[in-house]
């Protein structure tokens, strides 16, 4: 037995692990390196034309009338297109929650008579470069008739506001209750009690590559190309044969390679739509790039929440009660395939995060006004919700005057009640909410921090430390998206391993990578379960007509789902090689070991096939196989990883920074994280996650937001504006492992994709605070943390 | 985000320059210096100028000299030069040091300073500079040459008084005698971004005393701005007496709490006056602290 | 709009465009020249995914227009491997230690770290911090990104 451990569920056969926990060096890297890889804007075809939308620069408008004769009279422009000359073509985007009491929005993808928020397509122009394009599109002339902007969630839900939406009773997407029984009797015990407002700002992923596709029509399939910088190539197929009201075989869609996704570009936008019909009616390519601009401007934003908290808890730190109203600001319209509803929906389910809170109330608001829609990004709600339950454990440690880490302590899950259901019904796998905890106190030298924090202070600087923990959901399938009321539940992926008469293997997921690695990692999964050497595995996706169907990347799914997929599809090859081999050996194919690409009789190492011989064997020379076995290795399998509640991630971490308490600047100093994620398929991208989600969290804690101003206009536009984080902020992260595996997933892995950015907000909220308390009462409960907001608590509590 | 279309000349010589900028249309002919200003506002479309005149292959526009105390850096000098050169960082260190701040290599190695200092940024260190080291700014047109000091120079906000057929050819100084100290504290809200707030300090010192200061601030949303009161309340001080920091220091709060600024995303008025006080104070200390001689540190 | 003929050397192979002048060299070399390698994230100098090399110079190439390189040796991201396709260090020590993710701002960085490299053959750890300031990464948190930029460091002289 080796001593790494044998990955297997009950009745499958042991496969001894040579890839799988390795930190091995990504396959796909060279193409990145030499800079032949193929994003959409790499995708050349001959005769390509481009797109340029004219938006809307108002918030709140109808569209009275759309001028596009001087654009059309332009050298160079093919076809311009408006909402209202389009209406007949399409149907509008309308994507509904399943909950009672739902109001759902209709996103045409060219606005026909009214424009929700600034930046909405109007029209298209089409022309032989983006240059003559844009030239194009600044000559159609728009006339608006002005409608009372709604910019904020307080003027939506104002009485006698403005309906945004047609039909509307008010602005409320959704209102969602939820309560535990005897709820206001327990609260009402509680012998003590604390209210607390936290804001978590608008901002949102930010991808390096903006979005983009190419649309072709295909004259020999007869059906559409949409090449799309998507995460969800199958849903996105779905979406755009539902819109143009064409038969899904008639779509086909390719995710190249991606930019960065976060979340941001799993939505079904317009501009796809767009200009897939136009491929279709002028029978030629139609590209769209967007630029920055457009990015900031139409590309869902996220995160926008207001939490009002109030807990109940008693002498010792224990928290009883939890009660919560969530309102968050939904943007415009709500968006496929996750809905409007999402965002709130999930903060509901997890804001009692890792703690044993049993006793919880809850209203969540879905809200829309005339912004920008919201979708999901890295996290989804979740980064909110733990900055409320972490400032609120943390106002619940200072009530009754314990360290922070000291009330986690005494309210986190113990490994004893796993699995363990939540008050809100979440099936918590396994984990290790309190070991990860202790853990990184030591790693971190808690105790040799506060030493060097009142060293420190003695000089006159300002280091503060902050701990935070979370727990994440992941690979979470049908059962929890019946809960969210989604149309479409993400209930499985799928792949499809293949050997080939070569004997090299190819595996077709329905994930996609933009980033996290997964032509490795599902390589490895393959290559174990196989039984054959890495070099010889190859992944793809992104391609529809590759497999059936699939759901795509996001939230934390692709390992569990995938490699859980992956594994089952292989070993249904690996039993029919067996099969093979045995038969051609001579042996029971109980006795065949596979391994580094040979079959071998156990025992009898002289006594061996290659995987090549069987492979030849099975689609060249069928003769020789066994009677009744088929002449293909290849298997096509889903995975849901049942019950479908999804596997629980947890870490830990703690922070220090530096606060100049006169300018208010915070640098992040040092972070340590202790991790756990169950069985790690690649150690060196997990890491590379964690950093990537803690970066982005930085940038959450102290740096991005999207500003609106009173009319709805968006003010940060560009990356003058809007701040993301560089080299220089983002400290070096140690990092630290646990491995507690899931009893539910296919070797027991557990996703974590989303993690990191989950708890930078809390963790760098609290160190802020905890850095500034010799200066000030005030409490860090708004992100992002702006210098000005440091100077402005500091000032609260200057003495007069 | 593409830019409209332009005419586009790349004269060879000053002359040739001048002319075409005389024969264009005011307002719509641009220089294109480094571009690092410009080009991403035409991109944007913000401006669209129907004639660019690339001023990248005018020969004898770029260079750093000293010609008997007398300190002349051609307009078309870029801001990584000025980082990289020795001469500066052996005699006026204040320079490179301040420069590095500009942006990120890329930009330094494209960026002018007579193109930094005619887009007249309000929190652009090269108008903090001019103004700092009282340079005097040499400018030029077909109607011949004229200087201005650098206090005159800047107007208001992307506003110089430079006029549009007039082209920026250098910029010139001497440094305080005796001796010197210089400090600069900037605060952005990341690594090479625009400063919220900046401050320049540069003390003449004979033996012991400040015979003279130079304090400008930049950041305000407006031109960089000398704050007098400051100035005149360092003049005949001693350099080390730390009997006086309290009265400099409520000089600079009060100068600093009365100042005209702009609020913006990154600051809202009463911490952008607050902060310009901060940045004084630490450039003031720093330059206490430094001496002329200084290495610049890398 | 007149066209103007520009000739330029890149990654040391002579070409000729034909462009207008408002052409932005970014786009000139993804379209004109087909090297998709150099990345356009933000058309505003701030993202440095476009970061190329004109007359050994890093720049920002969506921030220059392509009728000023004429006569310009440029060098992109599709010149930094030998002929023969071995890696350079830099591309070589950032596949070691998992330096990119994406991948798209991966050509800006390796661009402005090269560069780096060649002016200062052993930069500490926050002189490499300052110097990548200028490349956004979403993805990486950049800490990989600098080891590698350290390991090259000590491997030897970039090519």
């Amino acid at each position: 037995m080796s001593e790494r451990s044998e990955l297997h569920q009950d009745g499958d056969v042991p496969v001894e692990p040579r890839y799988v926990g390795q930190a091995i060096t990504r396959r796909e890297d060279p193409r990145f390196l030499l800079g032949r890889a193929r994003y959409v804007d790499d995708v050349r075809t001959q005769g390509t034309l481009h797109a340029a939308f004219v938006r809307s620069d108002e918030a709140h408008a109808r569209i009275l009338s759309v001028d596009t004769s001087a654009a059309e009279a332009l050298d160079g422009v093919v076809a311009v297109l408006t909402g209202a000359e389009a209406v007949e073509h399409w149907s509008p985007i309308r994507y509904d929650s399943t909950f009672g009491g739902w109001q759902g929005s209709e996103y045409w993808p060219l606005a026909p008579d009214k424009v929700r928020f600034v930046g909405e397509a109007i029209a298209v122009v089409v022309a032989v470069d983006r240059y003559v394009a844009e030239d194009a599109a600044e000559l159609i002339g728009v006339e608006y008739e002005l409608l009372p902007p709604v910019p904020t969630v307080d003027a939506a839900m104002a009485p006698g506001a403005p309906l945004i939406h047609d039909g509307w009773d008010d602005n409320c997407f959704l209102r969602r209750h939820v309560e535990t029984e005897g709820f206001e009797d327990v609260m009402s015990e509680c012998p003590q009690r604390r209210t607390l407002r936290l804001e978590m700002s608008r901002h949102s992923g930010m991808p390096m590559e903006t979005r983009g596709c190419l649309a072709e029509w295909d004259d020999r399939n007869e059906r559409i190309v949409l090449h799309c910088s998507t995460q969800a190539h199958f849903n996105l197929r779905s979406g755009v044969a539902e819109v143009l009201r064409v038969p899904e075989h008639e779509v086909q869609v390719i995710a190249p390679d991606v930019g960065g996704g976060f979340g941001i570009k799993h939505p079904m936008y317009p501009e796809e739509i767009v200009c897939s019909l136009l491929a279709r009616r002028l029978r030629r390519p139609v590209k769209w790039i967007e630029d920055r601009r457009e990015h900031m401007l139409t590309a869902c934003h996220s995160r926008e929440h207001y939490h009002d908290v109030e807990v109940g808890f008693d002498d010792d730190g224990v928290v009883r009660a939890l009660r919560a109203r969530i309102v968050v600001d939904c943007g415009a319209y709500s968006m496929w395939p996750l809905t409007a509803s999402m965002d709130a929906g999930m903060a509901l389910g997890i804001l009692p995060g890792p703690y044993r809170i049993r006793n919880y109330l809850v209203d969540a608001l879905s809200v829309s006004t005339n912004k920008c829609p919201l979708g999901a990004y890295r996290g989804v709600s979740r980064p909110a919700a733990c900055f409320t339950i972490e400032r609120t454990m943390d106002a619940v440690a200072e009530a009754v005057g314990i360290d922070g880490a000291e009330v986690r302590r005494r309210n986190l899950v113990r490994a004893d009640e796993f699995p363990y259901t939540s008050v809100t019904g979440m099936v918590y796998d396994s984990g290790s909410f309190i070991e990860s905890l202790e853990k990184v106190l030591e790693e971190a030298d808690y105790a040799g921090l506060r030493r060097q924090q009142e060293a420190a202070r003695a000089e006159g600087r300002y280091l503060g430390i902050g701990v935070a923990t979370y727990t994440e959901q992941t690979a979470h399938t049908f059962e929890e998206f019946k809960k969210r009321g989604t149309p479409i539940t993400f209930g499985f992926e799928t792949s499809g391993v293949e050997v080939d008469p070569s004997g090299h293997v190819t595996v077709r997921i329905s994930a996609h990578s933009h980033g996290q690695g997964l032509e490795t990692s599902i390589a490895q999964v393959a290559a174990d379960a196989l039984g054959v050497d890495l070099e010889s595995v190859r992944v793809r996706f992104g391609d529809t007509t590759e497999l059936p169907y699939g759901m795509g990347t996001f939230a934390s799914r692709s390992a569990v789902l995938c490699g859980g997929s992956t594994r089952l599809a292989a070993d249904d090859v690996r039993g029919r090689m067996e099969r093979i081999a045995a038969h051609l050996l001579e042996a029971a194919p109980e006795d065949i070991i596979i391994e580094k690409g040979r079959a071998s009789v156990r025992g009898t190492p002289t006594a061996s096939v290659s995987v090549r011989d069987i492979a030849h064997t099975a689609y060249l020379t069928p003769q020789l196989l066994p009677p009744g076995e088929e002449p293909l290795l290849s298997s096509t399998r889903t995975y849901d990883a049942a019950p479908g509640t999804g596997t629980f991630s947890n870490a830990a971490l703690v922070a220090v920074v530096e606060v100049d308490v006169e300018t208010g600047g915070v640098e992040v100093q040092k972070v340590v994280v202790v991790e756990d994620c169950g069985q790690i398929i690649n150690p060196l991208i997990v890491d590379g996650q964690i950093r990537g989600g803690i970066a982005q969290g930085i940038g959450t804690a102290l740096f991005e937001e999207f500003v609106y101003d009173e009319i709805g206009q968006l003010v940060t536009t560009t990356f003058m504006d809007y701040i993301v984080p560089g080299s220089p902020e983002v400290p070096d992260i140690e990092i630290h492992h646990l491995v507690t595996p899931s009893p539910f997933t296919i070797l027991g892995i557990k996703g974590m994709g989303e993690g990191g950015a989950i708890s930078p907000g809390a963790l760098i909220a609290a160190a802020v605070e905890d850095a500034i308390r010799p200066l000030t009462p005030a409490h860090v409960h708004a992100l992002p943390i702006r210098p000005d907001r440091v100077r402005a608590w500091i000032e609260e509590g200057a003495p007069q | 985000m593409k830019p409209a279309a332009f005419d586009y000349h790349a004269p060879t010589t000053l002359d040739e320059a001048l002319s075409l900028l005389q024969g264009a249309e005011d307002a719509d002919a641009k220089l294109l210096a480094g571009g690092q200003s410009l080009v991403p506002t035409m991109n944007l479309r913000m401006a669209r100028p129907a004639i660019l005149i690339d001023l990248n292959r005018v020969d004898g526009l770029e260079g750093i000299r000293c010609d008997d105390g007398e300190w002349r850096i051609g307009a078309m000098t870029r801001h990584a030069s000025i980082e990289d050169s020795p001469e500066l960082a052996t005699h006026v260190p204040v320079l490179p040091a301040v420069v590095a701040h500009i942006g990120y290599r890329p930009i330094r190695n494209r960026g002018t300073v007579g193109g930094s200092l005619c887009h007249a940024d309000p929190s652009a260190e090269w108008p903090l500079l001019a103004r700092l080291l009282r340079m005097d700014i040499d400018v030029t047109s077909v109607r011949g040459n004229r200087t201005l000091a650098a206090d005159e120079f800047f107007e208001g906000i992307f506003t110089t008084a430079i006029a549009p057929d007039e082209l920026l050819t250098a910029v010139r100084f001497r440094l305080p005698t005796p001796t010197w100290r210089w400090g600069f504290s900037e605060f952005a809200r990341k690594a090479g971004d625009f400063a919220v707030a900046a401050a320049g300090v540069v003390l003449a010192v004979d033996g012991a005393t400040i015979t003279d200061a130079s304090v400008v601030v930049a950041g305000t949303g407006r031109e960089p701005l000398r704050l007098d009161a400051v100035e005149a309340a360092l003049a005949g001080k001693a350099l080390e007496d730390h009997h006086v920091d309290d009265a400099i220091r409520q000089v600079i709060v009060e100068t600093a709490s009365g100042l005209d600024v702009i609020a913006d995303l990154h600051a809202p008025e009463a911490y952008r006056r607050r902060l310009v006080g901060v940045q004084v104070d630490r450039a003031l200390a720093q330059a206490r602290r430094s001496r002329r001689e200084e290495q610049r540190s890398r | 709009m007149t066209r103007r003929t520009v000739t330029l050397s890149v990654n040391g192979q002579r070409e000729e465009i034909l462009v207008e002048p408002r052409r932005l060299l970014c786009d000139a070399l993804r379209d004109d020249l087909g090297l998709t390698g150099t990345h356009i994230g933000c058309e505003h100098g701030v993202c440095g995914a476009c970061t190329v090399m004109v007359d050994g110079r890093a720049e920002r190439s969506c921030m220059t227009f392509a009728v000023q390189v004429d006569g310009a040796e440029i060098r992109t991201v599709e010149g930094l491997a030998s002929s023969t396709g071995e890696l350079s260090t830099l591309q070589q020590a950032m596949w070691d230690h998992h330096g990119l993710q994406c991948g798209f701002c991966t050509p800006g960085v390796l661009m402005a770290m090269t560069d780096l490299l060649e002016r200062q053959p052993q930069p500490t750890r926050d002189d490499i911090r300052t110097a990548l300031a200028g490349n956004i990464c979403r993805c990486t948190g950049y800490e990989t990104i600098v080891d590698a930029v350290e390991a090259a460091a000590a491997t030897g002289p970039a090519r």
